[in-house]
């Protein structure tokens, strides 16, 4: 029983890395953007970054749970969140944080909590390390099989992650969601009434306008339909982008964090119909026929 | 023409349906434009103070940004192009007027982090959205910085009970709103509780507006009022704060959550 209590902290924290790659391994594109958000790398580095990231976590945190070098797992995962704080610390520092600053986004943190959190995960580290004496008993399967599947899975997930129809698992959004449950609060309208086709856009996607051009098509008359757009950002962000794109549709800016829980890739589209979602489309938009 | 309209409200730089009554009436083979202050024009990283924008249905028009012509800026393709100095008529109201057509593209523009870029005569110019507002503000201010404003209140319809309360109110309290101009949340709720208050037509209800910069933890004004986030709303009555709102409230509306803090505050 002692024993068994010696390798909790390690399965605590294994867990825990296992859980947060796995979260990252089905939205790499998102892990990337919050690397880049530190201000340390940019570009492709920050998406190698990810991609290395991501079966890291998974095969620390596996080897972790299944006892495969405990003591080395536990102090590489050590070393891994000290580089973690590190950057959160810089970052911080830098003015570098994630909230737009405006009260509504539910997802933040403050690199404040950040830190104190990766300060309890290293504690588990460390009492990982100290338990985990030299003889302790081993379980008698193959954990450095285990290890081998969970590595290559971290590199084929993220992969393919977005080819997996995984959204209806990952995000908020599916059909026969109540729109009062969706982070559409800032919507300038009542969305609960009538029929509404709800685009959730990158305004510096650099295919904007031809989406605003079939969006324009499906606004009105001719679909009963709707057009609202979000996009995850400040204000003014919204100025050059309509100007740009000449959308006939209201444009929306909302608190990106409150925004991404409902996708993993943008552009996408929902139907509201008389306050449920009714369709989701991810990509391009739907056709006139579609929506009426 | 529906459309028409509604591409020049989205010109105008908000919504599309935010601003459609600004277009100004043009006269039979004249293009109109309206004044936009919307825009701030650089030419090879110098501001132009004397620059002016103008809105229309063909793009945005710029006077007086030290170019050689009148430069139209043309969303449709995405091209700059000159218009003739005698072909620009101004009026007494101030509206803008192209009559005849722009000459030919004489370069294109790109679109980059919010920004419109172009080069003109070897020179870069460079149009962004004005700068957020900072420091104390009048409504008017903030819906001539964002148009959006002015719809939002005029659209929203405020829960009637919270009026009701709110227009019966007997204790002078000042309404105190720190927000953001660039803030999205503010934007959807600022102005419904502007429409709330200014429904209950109580004189005894005093909104003030403080717009702060986006880094406004690090700003004087906002580490002395303690604020963590915008909007936040502080109540004041007898030079005292009696409570604030932070943010848009968990449950219901700006104007209950309002009515509400008042009643509990400070019945």
């Amino acid at each position: 029983m002692l024993s068994l209590l010696r390798y909790l902290p390690g399965v605590a924290l294994g867990l825990i890395f296992v859980a947060a790659g796995l979260l990252k391994a089905v939205d790499p594109a998102e892990f990337a953007r919050q690397i880049e958000t530190y201000g340390i790398v940019t570009g492709a580095m920050a998406v190698w970054l990810a991609y290395l990231l991501i079966p890291l976590e998974l095969a620390l945190g596996t080897a972790l749970v299944v006892g495969y070098r405990p003591r080395l797992a536990a102090a590489l995962t050590g070393v891994l969140l000290v580089i973690f704080m590190g950057a959160t610390a810089y970052a911080w520092s830098q003015g570098k944080t994630e909230g737009c600053g405006c009260f509504g986004s539910i997802a933040s943190r403050t690199p404040g909590q950040v830190l104190l959190e990766d300060t309890a995960f290293l504690a588990l580290a460390f009492l990982a390390v100290l338990l985990n004496r030299p003889g302790l008993t081993r379980p008698r399967w193959r954990p450095a099989t285990v290890l081998a599947v969970v590595l290559d899975a971290g590199i084929a997930l993220p992969a393919g992650a977005y080819a997996l129809p995984l959204d209806s698992l990952v995000t908020d959004l599916r059909v026969g969601r109540q729109s009062a449950d969706l982070p559409l609060q800032e919507a300038p309208m009542d969305l609960s009434k009538g029929t509404f086709l709800v685009a959730l856009l990158d305004v510096n996607a650099a295919d904007s306008r031809e989406t605003v051009k079939r969006l324009n098509l499906l606004n009105g008359e001719q679909t009963g339909a709707t057009v609202v757009a979000f996009f995850g950002g400040e204000v003014d962000e919204k100025t050059i982008f309509c100007f740009n794109t000449s959308p006939s549709f209201e444009v929306v800016a909302a608190p990106r964090a409150d925004l991404k829980r409902l996708y993993r890739k943008l552009p996408r589209f929902f139907q509201l119909k008389e306050g449920r979602v009714s369709r989701i489309w991810d990509g391009v938009p739907p056709t006139p026929e579609e929506v009426s | 023409m529906f459309l028409t309209v509604m591409v020049m409200a989205a010109l105008a730089g908000g919504s599309a349906y935010a601003s459609a009554s600004e277009a100004p009436a043009a006269s039979p083979g004249l293009v109109a434009f309206a004044p936009t202050s919307t825009y701030k024009v650089e030419v090879d990283g110098a501001e132009i103070r004397t620059a002016e924008t103008f809105l229309g249905d063909p793009g945005l028009l710029l006077l007086g940004c030290s170019l050689r012509f009148p430069v139209l800026v043309c969303p449709s393709d995405q091209t700059i192009r000159y218009i003739p100095q005698e072909n620009v008529i101004r009026d007494q109201q101030g509206n803008v007027s192209m009559k005849g057509t722009p000459t030919d593209p004489i370069s294109s523009y790109q679109t980059s982090g919010g920004q419109i870029l172009f080069q003109a005569e070897g020179r870069k110019v460079k149009l962004s959205p004005k700068p957020p507002l900072v420091g104390t503000q009048t409504l008017e201010k903030i819906i001539a910085h964002n148009p959006d404003y002015e719809s939002r209140i005029k659209n929203y319809a405020p829960d009637e009970a919270a009026v009701t309360f709110l227009s019966q109110y007997k204790r002078k309290t000042q309404i105190q709103i720190y927000f953001g101009s660039w803030c999205s949340v503010c934007e959807a709720w600022v102005p419904r509780l502007v429409k709330s208050i200014q429904s209950a037509k109580n004189p005894a209800l005093e909104m003030q507006f403080e717009a702060l910069p986006k880094n406004f933890l690090s700003d004087t004004t906002a580490k002395l009022k303690g604020i963590t986030g915008v909007p936040t709303i502080i109540l004041v009555q007898d030079e005292k704060e009696i409570g604030r709102l932070n943010g848009r409230p968990e449950d219901g509306t700006m104007e209950e959550a309002l009515a509400k803090l008042l009643q509990t505050a400070a019945p």
